[in-house]
């Protein structure tokens, strides 16, 4: 164990007099207008370094391992490939997914004749989609759902799905991260 | 050691110690419950044992069994840094235990605890009020036989609205109307401070009676945020708890989810492998960082000194895209799991880290030329908020906190989990305890963060992060998509849970504010059947009346923000 205790140092006592007031005025102004320039220098050259974003109209870009809201993956023939097994509704801790499955003449043929998220329960916690054996349920980058009702945070089957080409990023995350 | 407790305990107390046990070393006792107020004397008062800080007390409801309630103490001694679970039993129909409180004052909220929580009274506890859940409430929620779904009167369908809370109101405290010397001596004025306040970054009521502008007395009120986190954790699976754990303490949320896994694995009595501990300290520290630089920030912010805050939110967020990186989440981050992680360290991680860091210290660096040698902020937080180590520790604090009043007391050294014991770190310590060192003590911890975090990046083993047992830990998916057997345990996994042997294991691990310590009792069964977290807020804010007593007003501002009580974590 190479660990050792330390004894923070504490500053000199604060000298009092309006010679020294004035010089911590000045202490700080050093520091808030070297942020001021080198922001003003950047903004001149056009690589602004302001940290602030300006959301709506600039965003971010999320990391692949990024959880947003939870959706249906939809395979190229435009259905789902969740088979109603009911694990996601089994792991969820808030109970916030609903499914009642039905059979088709499909190759696959269970599927979930119903499938809502309320949106309003779901914590983002991402463990429906650890627990899907399917890669049928996963963690998108779509963070902007706000509703003008509470009925309106309960998303259905069909608002739900999402082509699989536009969940690339997130399935390579999982395939790396929650293989083992 | 843990033998030669209990043998201690045993010579003293032949006929009062009824059991003693350890488990996974754990040590513990069962004790008569009328005698438990000499053996609480006797453990603190031992030249050899000393047992001066009170963890936590809480109850377990063994419905079904005589005696049903079982009392439980976690006791720590700050001198020999060894641990002892104390346990009493008391029937349903008399429900009634002596106070430990003449030993150790910190026992005060958490005796109110388990009695809101589980009707339990304790006879010579000097004000045995409700502490998280009001007056009104009927039952007590912790209790088994206390339906999850029951609602209560004052809320949902029927609720008596409307129901004034004034002076009148039987929660309204009664403060003693003490005189204190040298001060004005006139009609007292009573403040309420919060719960909603923007001075208090929690929601927290104070209610003070002043003097002038000198608090004569003050009544801490938490509980606001209260949302039955244990309740909620004993009636689903072990894994379903993780996610909870992120929303104890939110600026820190990974350190959280570390210790309650540490104590599921605890129960099983295995390790998570070597890589995992790693990625595990590297990411602990990462969220060391994020909450120290939200408490210094936001203790400015309250000092009136904006600039300070916007560099430290500026600082968090550079922490946080690498806690982004790692779980996708910024605040809960849901990221450990019971004998592993959610994800191996995406590419490029150390890269980003090494980037990142620096541009976070360099912020700490503006910040505290900002604020160490400012006659304003110093004249805010010097010799503000003091009490002696020994009231401290006798309070349970812990902590940034406890180290700031010089108290060596860093679970990471002192009993050192994971791989602590193999990196290279200082504990900084304060000399005088007021806010000032408080202040320094999280400063200098946010360096050693950092240093931490290097030398884990460069020690970082290859290998499996997860368990390979498939009782404990999911199977990899691949393995899923093309196997049965992996494909059934995946079903079991998530329908069952894991399910640890029959036992009791306490677990304390150094959150940023302290020690953060899961009691979990399991029953054989996929769901924990009592699972306690010992929050570090807690215990902290506990002693912020007398900190406070006799200063004024302004005084408290620094006290509350350098206590940084997050409210998630203190109410549960």
């Amino acid at each position: 164990m190479a660990t050792r205790t330390v004894s923070v140092r504490r500053p000199p006592p604060v000298r009092h007099g309006w010679l020294h007031s004035a010089g911590a005025i000045l202490v700080g102004l050093r520091v808030t207008s070297r942020h001021f320039f080198r922001n003003l220098w950047g903004f001149i050259r056009r690589k602004p370094t302001v940290f602030t974003v300006q959301y709506p109209e600039q965003r971010l870009e999320f990391p692949n391992a990024f959880r947003g809201m939870p959706v249906l993956v939809q395979m190229d023939n435009g259905k789902e490939r969740c088979v109603a097994c009911g694990l996601c509704e089994w792991a969820c801790p808030t109970d916030c997914i609903t499914i009642f499955p039905a059979e088709t003449e499909d190759e696959i043929e269970r599927y979930p004749a119903v499938f809502d998220i309320n949106m309003s329960r779901c914590m983002y916690c991402g463990l429906c989609e650890e627990a899907c054996p399917e890669e049928a349920i996963v963690m998108s980058q779509n963070v902007e759902i706000a509703a003008f009702s509470r009925r309106g945070t309960l998303w259905h089957k069909q608002d739900l799905l999402v082509p699989v080409s536009k969940l690339e990023k997130r399935l390579q995350h999982m395939r790396r991260g929650y293989d083992r | 050691m843990s033998d030669a407790i209990l043998d201690r305990l045993q010579q003293r107390f032949p006929d009062d110690v009824l059991a003693v046990d350890t488990y996974r070393g754990d040590a513990s006792a069962s004790v008569r419950a009328e005698r438990i107020l000499d053996v609480a004397r006797f453990l603190k008062d031992d030249p050899g044992l000393r047992f001066d800080m009170p963890i936590d007390v809480t109850a377990v409801d063994y419905i079904g069994q005589q005696p049903r309630f079982e009392i439980v103490y976690h006791l720590y001694s700050t001198t020999h840094h060894h641990r002892l679970r104390l346990k009493t039993r008391v029937p349903q129909d008399n429900a009634t235990v002596p106070s430990v409180t003449p030993v150790w004052v910190g026992a005060n909220w958490l005796e109110r605890e388990t009695w809101d929580m589980y009707g339990i009274r304790f006879t010579g506890h000097p004000d045995l009020r409700r502490i998280y859940l009001y007056e009104e409430f009927e039952g007590h929620p912790l209790r088994k036989d206390y339906p999850k779904e029951k609602r209560q009167p004052l809320i949902g369908p029927g609720s008596r609205r409307g129901a004034s809370v004034g002076d009148e109101h039987p929660y309204a405290v009664d403060l003693p109307q003490t005189k204190v010397e040298g001060m004005l001596g006139s009609e007292l004025m009573r403040v309420q401070l919060g719960p909603s306040h923007p001075a208090t970054h929690g929601t927290v009521r104070i209610v003070a009676d002043l003097d002038g502008e000198t608090i004569v007395n003050a009544d801490v009120q938490v509980g606001y945020l209260h949302r039955g986190f244990e309740k909620e954790c004993e009636s689903g699976f072990y894994y379903q708890a993780i996610p909870y754990t992120d929303r104890l303490n939110y600026s820190s949320a990974i350190l959280c989810n570390t210790g309650y896994c540490l104590a599921v694995e605890k129960l099983f009595g295995i390790e998570a492998p070597p890589r995992c501990q790693f990625i595990r300290v590297i990411a602990g520290e990462i969220a060391r960082m994020a909450d120290h630089f939200l408490c210094v920030g936001a203790t400015a912010l309250e000092l009136n000194a904006f600039t300070p805050f916007l560099y430290a939110l500026q600082a968090r967020e550079l922490i946080w895209d690498l806690v982004d990186a790692l779980c996708g989440g910024r605040v809960t981050s849901n990221y450990i799991r019971i004998g592993g992680v959610s994800a191996d360290l995406p590419a490029g991680f150390a890269d980003l880290a090494r980037a990142n860091i620096p541009k976070a210290l360099a912020q700490l660096d503006d910040m505290e030329r900002l604020l160490t040698e400012n006659p304003i902020f110093r004249a805010r937080m010097e010799g503000v908020g003091m009490l002696p180590a020994s009231e401290l520790i006798a309070y349970g604090v812990c902590g940034p906190l406890l180290r700031a009043a010089g108290v060596d007391l860093d679970l990471r050294r002192a009993q050192p989990y994971l791989v602590y014991d193999q990196v290279d770190f200082d504990v900084p310590l304060g000399s005088r305890g007021d806010n000032l060192d408080r202040y320094l003590v999280r400063v200098a911890e946010l360096r050693q963060s950092a240093r931490i975090i290097e030398q884990c990046l460069r020690m970082l083993p290859d290998g499996p992060v997860d368990s390979d047992d498939p009782a404990i830990r999911w199977p990899g998916k691949s393995r899923v998509f093309g196997r049965m057997e992996e494909l059934i345990d995946q079903f079991k996994q998530v329908t069952e849970g894991c399910k640890p042997p029959p036992g009791e294991v306490y677990v304390g691990t150094e959150s940023a504010n302290g020690e953060i310590g899961y009691f979990l009792v399991s029953d054989g069964t996929g769901k924990p059947y009592k699972c306690r977290a010992r929050t570090p807020s807690f215990s902290n804010t506990q002693p912020l009346a007398a900190m406070i007593k006799g200063r004024l007003l302004a005084d408290l501002v620094p006290t509350f923000d350098m206590i940084n009580m997050i409210g998630g974590e203190c109410d549960r």
